[in-house]
């Protein structure tokens, strides 16, 4: 395999830009749409977007890998779901994989698996997952001193003040979420999908799995609904969305409303200089469930705002509102104005 | 529901309804061959899934696919649209959103989002069938015309000479269609601008019945 050195006339970017693939296609898409990285996983229950019809098997990445190398991009394994006990097997299986087919890094979640990691392979990079929900200096050094993590996805709960401070205390790099479907609890901590469907993002790397999703047409629109509960009921011509449980539209006190979160994608395009403000080193774009057309658009719009921001000019974030979850979008808690 | 666009597919679509599903079968056959050698990854991705069943339902012509897939295999049969055949889902979409979807130029969560498609039955397969067409990298144009056999060139140039002709009449229905409904459009408008203004002033009744009825006497 041989590696082309990033382009040395190109300007180091400010910030590094982290895209998603579900697919061989999608990962080919978003390295020539202008991916810095692409993070990818195993077609099994080790990554937390186990859907139907998604993910790599072991030659589909090797060959992915050498395709994003070819054009100076790195690539990501996420293996950030949770083993369970004494089945350990397929979780060890796909770090010594991505390790041989020589991956850039793996994004971990469990600490065991981090030591693992470590013993086995000192020379791979780890990157914490969001799913582990580090969010204090303490608990990122901790890692860092214990496990030698290199970077640290930071969960969707923190505002921009409490990043930049998280960042002026540890030397770890930091990888913030830009765009995409948000999950609003502290990642790795939410039981919610596993209530109602058995199954859950922590252990079998799917939250509000299709298996138990049906959408039902009626007189008057859409019911989606999730493990045979009604989770939101849409009018005719109303924007539809996925029934993922913490999204639905419930009844309480007499009043039908989005009781945790309203469907919106999250959408800092616009925020980049304040992202980059607060120390940030990565931008971690959603989406490995997405296609090829969503990844495209998407990296295109960011890649050419991370360009922009590196000359000083301003950013257009028009390219990219009708890709949005309802076509709405938010700011998410980077500007606290709902927790 | 998704309802047909006002487009040069449909009034195609109407054209076409005296050409018998025979016509029509040898080129789904074509296709489907053409599928399962040039990306055996889509149906290596559903295989997954057992057996399964796709009826896709493309609203503005006047037949219906129906595909089944079954151990790494797929097969595609032309239906009437009246058939009454057993699916495991079915996928409501124009042509030119199932078109999109197939060789990945249009997001399947997006138009599902804007309700441009829709689908009911077995969510988990739908949800394999998408990720699996965008995992492959199909050129719908090429595998059709492949299809054809010896008449590929031909159909190459076709298609082309069709595809600018038809972006040229798509406009021109945009424009007829926008100044047929503009006037519906406009009343509806009015009729809604009616109704606010009746709610509002309701809200307001509702309010000084309640004052009324909580003044001390
Ligand atoms: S239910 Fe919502 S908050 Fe919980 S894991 Fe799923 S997306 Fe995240």
């Amino acid at each position: 395999m041989t590696r082309v050195a990033r382009d040395p006339s190109r300007p180091v970017s400010t910030l590094e830009l982290v895209c998603p693939a579900g697919t061989p296609a999608a990962l080919r898409t978003a390295v020539d749409a202008g991916a810095h990285t692409v993070y990818c996983g195993f077609r099994d229950d080790t990554n937390a977007r186990n859907f139907p019809g998604l993910n790599f098997s072991r030659e589909e990445l090797a060959e992915g890998i050498a395709y994003a190398h070819d054009h100076a991009a790195d690539v990501l394994v996420a293996i950030n779901t949770f083993p369970t006990a004494g089945n350990l097997d397929p979780w060890h299986r796909a770090i010594d994989d991505a390790a041989r087919l020589g991956a850039d890094a793996v994004i971990l979640a469990d600490i065991g698996l981090i030591a693992y990691a470590r013993d086995n392979h000192p020379g791979l990079r780890r990157h914490l997952s969001v799913q582990a929900a580090a969010s204090t200096p303490e608990g990122v050094n901790f890692y860092a001193r214990e496990f030698g993590i290199a970077r640290v996805v930071l969960p969707r709960v923190l505002t921009l003040p409490e990043i930049k401070e998280l960042n002026r205390h540890t030397e770890v790099e930091t990888e913030v979420f830009v765009f995409g479907g948000l999950c609003v609890m502290a990642e790795g901590r939410c039981s919610l999908s596993s209530y109602v469907t058995g199954k859950s993002p922590n252990k079998t790397g799917v939250c509000s799995p299709a298996s138990h999703v049906e959408y039902v047409e009626h007189g008057s629109g859409l019911d989606s609904r999730l493990g045979g509960f009604t989770i939101n009921r849409f009018a005719d011509g109303e924007p539809a969305g996925y029934p993922t449980l913490c999204k639905g539209r419930f009844g309480a006190n007499d009043k039908t409303s989005y009781l945790f979160e309203e469907p919106v994608s999250l959408n800092l395009l616009t925020m980049l200089p304040e992202v980059a403000d607060a120390g940030v080193t990565a931008l971690k774009i959603e989406g490995r469930q997405r296609g090829k057309a969503y990844v495209e658009k998407v990296v295109k719009a960011f890649r050419a705002a991370v360009d922009a921001l590196d000359r000083g000019e301003t950013l257009d974030a028009a390219a990219i509102d009708d890709l949005t979850e309802g076509g709405r979008e938010t700011a998410g808690a980077y500007k606290r104005t709902w927790l | 529901m998704t309802t047909p666009p006002f487009s040069p597919i449909l009034l195609g679509g109407l054209l076409m309804r005296a050409i018998p599903t025979e016509l029509i079968q040898p080129v789904a056959d074509g296709l489907a061959r053409r599928l399962q050698d040039r990306h055996p990854g889509i149906f290596e991705r559903l295989s997954p899934l057992g057996p399964r069943r796709f009826l896709v339902d493309v609203v503005d012509l006047p037949w219906n696919f129906l595909l089944s897939v079954a151990e790494s295999e797929g097969r595609v049969e032309v239906l009437r649209k009246d058939a009454d055949e057993a699916a495991d889902a079915t996928i409501r979409a124009p042509l030119k959103v199932l078109f999109g979807l197939l060789d990945g130029s249009i997001d399947g969560d997006a138009m599902f989002f804007t309700r441009d498609m829709s689908f009911e039955g077995d969510t988990e397969a739908v949800v394999a069938l998408r990720n699996a067409l965008d995992g492959a990298d199909i050129d719908l144009i090429a595998d059709l015309a492949e299809s054809l056999g010896p008449l590929k060139g031909g159909a190459t140039r076709l298609s082309e000479c069709l595809l600018a002709a038809f972006t040229r009449l798509e406009s021109d229905f945009a424009a007829v269609g926008d100044s047929l409904v503009q006037p519906a459009v406009r009343r509806a408008e009015a009729q809604a601008r009616r109704i606010d203004e009746l709610e509002t002033r309701c809200a307001q009744l509702e309010k000084a019945l309640r004052r009324a009825r909580t003044m001390p006497t």
